[in-house]
């Protein structure tokens, strides 16, 4: 396949390439592409021994560039094999980012066979995937550095190889006098202007093309696979890469992590807590739609806290052992894909925004609580990651109002619960704010304005008294508080009035970055809202706390620059449901399969490649006299002869150049050809000739 | 404009890039993406204005006063000047060179810029290959700067043009007029005839005996009578205008270059024996001067002159006034016009027919002047064949050898 795409390349950029300036540039590039997976991934130590092999490839490959040494290619290609074996070591001893190190180690062994132009513009691509699979795991704004720098090495290397050409090509070069007065402070100031002039347009063009360009998400064509090598991996792998080609190579979760589902995160919410939360930034979340990221939900209070009446959870086994959990049978066409990264301990709960449809996990089972929230069987730790592909929670104020209420048994008899410290000026606050609001909806709307427009936000109201209602405290005595007590305060209301509710916890949205593209979630976004039932609808989010966004429903999915200025302007998606339904129905099915499947073609692949090396070793094995007895045994008796006559055969003499001075070795020396060029090793008559031979001659 | 290979990679990684952000949310990929872009579109608005900001100029590296000849050495430089703010870079350009021998080196040549910023020169010196006036062509260039995402093409016309003189060699000596009776050539006086029409300024030759001594005394410088009676015989050198595979290409090793430059040879022969020299070919598309020929007139006309595709050598021998002394330069050959010739001679006219071989030439053709030639000196007419490689201008001095028969 090489061989039908090589023919559209160019013969001259694959002759050997002699220009040290490109090999430099090139050498350098691919360094800093090293150097940026090290920075990100926090393995400082690959960048040293990154360089170090790039410079030793680099230099075995401008020498050999005209003569190509076999042995380059058979140690390339055992390190390479080692390279992967030694990933799979790392992935087994819980080294952190074994891919990373592998692209870097990878990088740097294939530079042995950098010998020509198109081989450079190779190794530079190989630099780029460094670069690229930092960009995967960059979060803050230093990789930017990195990416110009690669990129003003590439066009110093464009820029070089086009002067190099056209030197080459052309037989007249025409070049400023040296004698002249050209490097004049006014030349080169022309110098500097064109570069910035270039870096300023790339960056000023490069930057409008980054605010016009839509930043939407389709749904993965390829959606992150996981595969599990038959190898216990450290607690601290990877979960889930989520670059492209979305494939992460990981070991099989250690049994003794396979526990009981807890209930971290608090199996309850104590009202009468005081405090603001730290600045620790939590986790990344890149989505395409803004959202609030929930986790579970509270349907039970008791005038002090909220806590769950029914903690059991539904297990989501996954037959076929893949990662993808599929929560929905039938998805909607307005989805969007979340991955997120955890930075800090996080309890057992999977954030999720909208409404959850698949998730991606690497675990033989999940659960769902009995308020959606989806649980699994370990705490989330630092450097995990995961997926959740949602429905985006969308509702027209006026579709709401033609809620038809008429609610299931099961909501009304969990989700209207109130307990006897509601006092009735709390119950007459209900009714008097609803008065003039003729749907559910109406009376939502109402009471969630009330309180975002009445009560001032306070991270410290004065300590809950004994023995009296939180809510009523909040909304009659202190009339101020924190995102909880609004909450609370939502919840009863609209349970006085009838209308189910729920206490919902979880994180904002974090704060976006453009640049990185990721939703920046921090100790201090943790939140909590309500959930608001409606009949034909389902769960609807609303938010009464003020300073946050009081209709959390999710955000349009697109992202670009100009988002907020085009709010409500929807951009036509790809409605990809049921082919990506289909795609990851496949994959779930097929992923043991695969997997197999792909071991065992390495595995062919590698007793293949060690079958044809040792062929050609084989075939180009000196045939010499000592590798056969009798051979060895006939050169012996030649020396012997030579020690007879008291003789011996010059450095520059040949055995047979030797006999044309002493007749009496020639029977022998035509022995010793025999024995030393014949494919066949002599037999030992021959040797017993010879023998005879030595026998006769007379000193 | 054209888009090279490199820009459509860079915009097919940028879209894929793209491709890669929009599947993983990785903002720094929408980056990657975007700087890629704006990295072809900033090489775009560059690469726009490289081109128009070098202009070039051309210096012809002679001396105007003197006579380019066919065959002269010529040095030409080229300056390079750049107009614009910005350095220029990675220009490569094509001088052709119209006075170079066709698919020499000089011809073509193709010269690299690395990097422009004021100016540039280049110099490079040729042979003057063929007679002609001369344009030369606009100078291509190109540049793919500042990166090489876009390849851009243009021409500047550098206008020069050069007028070249045929090929002059000194004859030793011409049998036509040398062999005439010495007291028939010598008549060293201003003017032609016995009348005095008028004096003018003495020149160097004019005979003692006929200067006016009146106007000398008067002036205060020697002063020639000039005469005006027609007496003197003339030669009429008649350039064969006609060879039908003309153009054939721009070299000059073809019979009517040699025909041009026997013709100028044998009439700068004449002037400097004092004949009055008259030129007569055919007058289809450029006029012959008229009258005796002054040298420059003739070296403008020799010049510039081509052939014709119409075989007309008769009726200009038959119907344009000749001179005693008549040299035919042929550029083909016409057995037809024997006749004419005859006849000539019949009639009193001293004939001297130059006749190059065209099969001896490296053209396509394969008809040979020994037929013609053979006819001719049968017929006691002169007759000078010119075979390709050969000095012609040795063979139209010296006589042919005899053959013994």
């Amino acid at each position: 396949m090489f061989k039908f795409f090589r023919r559209f390349i160019p013969e001259s950029i694959k002759e050997p390439e002699d220009s040290l300036p490109l090999r430099w540039i090139t050498g350098i590039a691919q360094a800093v592409g090293a150097l940026s997976l090290a920075y990100v991934t926090a393995q400082y130590w690959l960048f040293p021994i990154g360089v170090l092999l790039l410079a030793f490839g680099h230099t075995v490959a401008y020498r050999t560039r005209h003569n190509p040494q076999k042995w380059v290619k058979y140690v390339g290609f055992i390190i390479l094999n080692l390279g992967v074996c030694g990933m799979i070591a790392a992935i087994a001893s819980g080294l952190p980012y074994p891919q990373a190190m592998f692209a870097v180690f990878a990088m740097s062994f294939v530079s042995v066979e950098v010998r020509s132009r198109l081989n450079l513009y190779s190794a530079l691509g190989l630099g780029f995937v460094n670069l690229y699979a930092a960009a995967t795991l960059s979060r803050d704004v230093l990789y930017g550095i990195f990416l110009l720098i690669f990129i003003g090495l590439l066009l110093a290397f464009l820029w070089r190889a086009d002067s190099e050409d056209g030197a080459k090509q052309n037989p007249y070069i025409l070049r400023p006098d040296p004698n002249a007065d050209s490097v004049s402070t006014e030349k080169k100031s022309k110098w500097l202007w064109l570069g910035f002039r270039f870096a300023g347009l790339s960056l000023v063009l490069g930057f409008i093309i980054f605010m016009l360009t839509p930043h939407f998400a389709s749904f993965p064509f390829l959606t992150p696979i996981s595969l599990s090598v038959p190898i216990e991996a450290s607690p601290n792998r990877e979960v889930i890469n989520p670059a492209v080609p979305l494939v992460q190579i990981e070991g099989i979760p250690p049994q003794d992590q396979e526990s009981e589902y807890f209930f971290g995160f608090g199996s309850s919410v104590d009202l009468s807590y005081r405090g603001g939360l730290s600045d620790t930034l939590m986790m990344y979340v890149s989505s395409p739609a803004w959202s609030y990221w929930r986790g579970y939900a509270y349907d039970t209070y008791n005038g002090q806290a909220w806590y769950q009446s029914d903690t059991t959870v539904d297990e989501i086994r996954n037959p076929t052992e893949s990662s993808f959990f599929q929560l929905r049978e039938d998805w909607g066409d307005d989805l969007f894909v979340q991955t997120f990264y955890i930075q800090q301990p996080m309890p057992n709960v999977l954030w999720a925004g909208g409404d959850p449809a698949l998730v991606i996990f690497p675990a033989t089972s999940i659960g769902i609580d009995q308020t959606e929230g989806i649980r699994v069987g370990t705490s989330l730790e630092a450097g995990m990651l995961y997926t959740v592909v949602s429905n985006r929670i969308d509702f027209e104020p006026d579709e709401l109002r033609r809620d038809s209420g008429n609610f299931p048994e099961n909501i009304t008899q969990n989700y209207l619960q109130l307990p006897d410290t509601i006092t009735q000026r709390t119950r007459d606050l209900a009714y008097s704010l609803t008065d003039d609001a003729p749907t559910n909806y109406d009376k939502v709307i109402a009471v969630r304005d009330y309180l975002l427009t009445t009560l001032p936000y306070d991270y410290f109201p004065p300590p809950q008294a004994p023995d009296t209602d939180a809510v009523d405290q909040f909304l009659f005595v202190d009339q101020r508080g924190f995102c909880e007590l609004y909450v609370s305060s939502m919840v009863v209301l609209l349970r006085e009035l009838g209308i189910p509710a729920r206490f919902v916890v979880g994180y904002g949205s974090g704060n976006y970055n453009a640049f990185t593209g990721y939703y920046e979630v921090r100790a201090n976004h943790a939140h909590s809202w309500i959930e608001v039932y409606f009949a034909d609808y389902g769960w609807v989010p609303f938010d009464p706390t003020p300073g946050w966004e009081g209709d959390p429903q999710s955000g349009a999915v697109q992202r670009w620059v100009f988002s907020s200025l085009f709010e409500g302007v929807t951009l036509p998606q790809i409605e990809l449901s049921a082919v990506a339904s289909a795609g990851v129905a496949l994959v779930s099915v097929a992923i043991t399969p695969l997997l197999w499947l792909a071991g065992i073609a390495v595995l062919i692949a590698m007793i293949y490649g060690t079958w044809r090396l040792w062929q050609r070793w084989s075939a180009n094995r000196p045939t010499t006299y000592h590798t056969h007895p009798t051979r060895r045994k006939i050169f012996r008796e030649y020396r012997r002869a030579q020690r007879k006559l008291k003789v011996r055969r010059g450095d520059g003499q040949t055995v047979q150049e030797q006999a044309t001075h002493h007749p009496e070795l020639q029977d022998i020396a035509d022995a010793v050809d025999i024995a030393s060029y014949r494919p066949a090793p002599p037999d030992d008559s021959l040797l017993e000739r010879v023998r005879q031979w030595i026998g006769k001659i007379k000193v | 404009m054209k888009r090279t290979a490199r820009f459509w990679s860079f915009l097919v990684a940028s879209f894929l890039f793209w491709g890669f952000a929009n599947q993983t949310q990785i903002g720094w990929l929408y980056v990657v993406s975007a700087i890629l872009g704006g990295v072809l579109f900033a090489g775009w608005l560059l690469n726009r204005s490289t081109l128009k900001q070098v202009v070039i100029t051309r210096q012809l590296q002679r001396n105007l006063d003197d006579a380019l000849h066919e065959g002269d050495d010529i040095r030409i430089r080229l300056t390079l000047n750049n107009k614009g703010q910005l350095p220029a870079s990675h220009l490569a350009l094509i001088e052709t060179c119209p006075l170079a021998e066709p698919d020499s080196e000089q011809r073509s040549l193709r010269m690299f810029i690395p990097t422009l910023q004021e100016s540039l020169n280049f110099e490079y010196e040729t042979i003057v290959h063929r007679r002609g006036l001369y344009s030369f062509p606009h100078v291509q260039m190109t540049s793919r700067a500042p990166f090489g995402f876009y390849e851009r093409r243009g021409e500047q016309a550098v206008e020069t043009s050069v007028l070249v003189y045929p090929e002059l060699r000194k004859l030793s000596r011409l049998s036509l007029l040398d062999e005439q009776p010495a007291a028939e050539l010598a008549n060293p006086k201003a003017g032609i005839g016995s009348e005095v029409i008028g004096v003018r300024p003495y020149r160097a030759g004019d005979s003692p005996r006929h200067i006016h001594w009146r106007s000398v005394a008067r002036r205060g410088q020697l002063i020639s009578k000039e005469f005006a009676q027609e007496t003197q015989p003339g030669v009429s050198v008649v350039l064969d205008r006609y060879f039908p595979l003309y153009p054939l290409s721009e070299t000059k090793h073809q019979p009517f270059e040699i025909a041009v430059k026997s013709a100028v040879s044998i009439a700068e022969y004449a002037m400097r024996k004092g004949y009055p020299v008259y030129l007569a070919a055919d007058n289809e598309g450029m006029a012959v001067p008229q009258g005796a020929i002054v040298w420059d007139a003739l070296m403008q006309y020799s010049a510039r002159v081509n052939p014709t595709g119409e075989n007309n050598l008769a009726d200009v021998l038959n119907y344009q006034p000749m001179q005693q002394f008549v040299a035919i330069v042929m550029a083909w050959v016409d057995e037809a016009i024997v006749e004419t010739l005859l006849s000539m001679a019949h009639r009193g006219y001293n004939l001297l027919v130059i006749v190059p071989d065209p099969s001896s030439f490296p053209i396509e053709s394969q008809q040979s002047a020994d037929n013609l030639v053979s006819i001719l000196e049968r017929n006691g007419i002169a007759t000078r064949l010119i075979q390709h490689g050969q000095d012609w201008a040795d063979i139209i001095s010296n006589e042919p050898e005899l053959e013994l028969s």
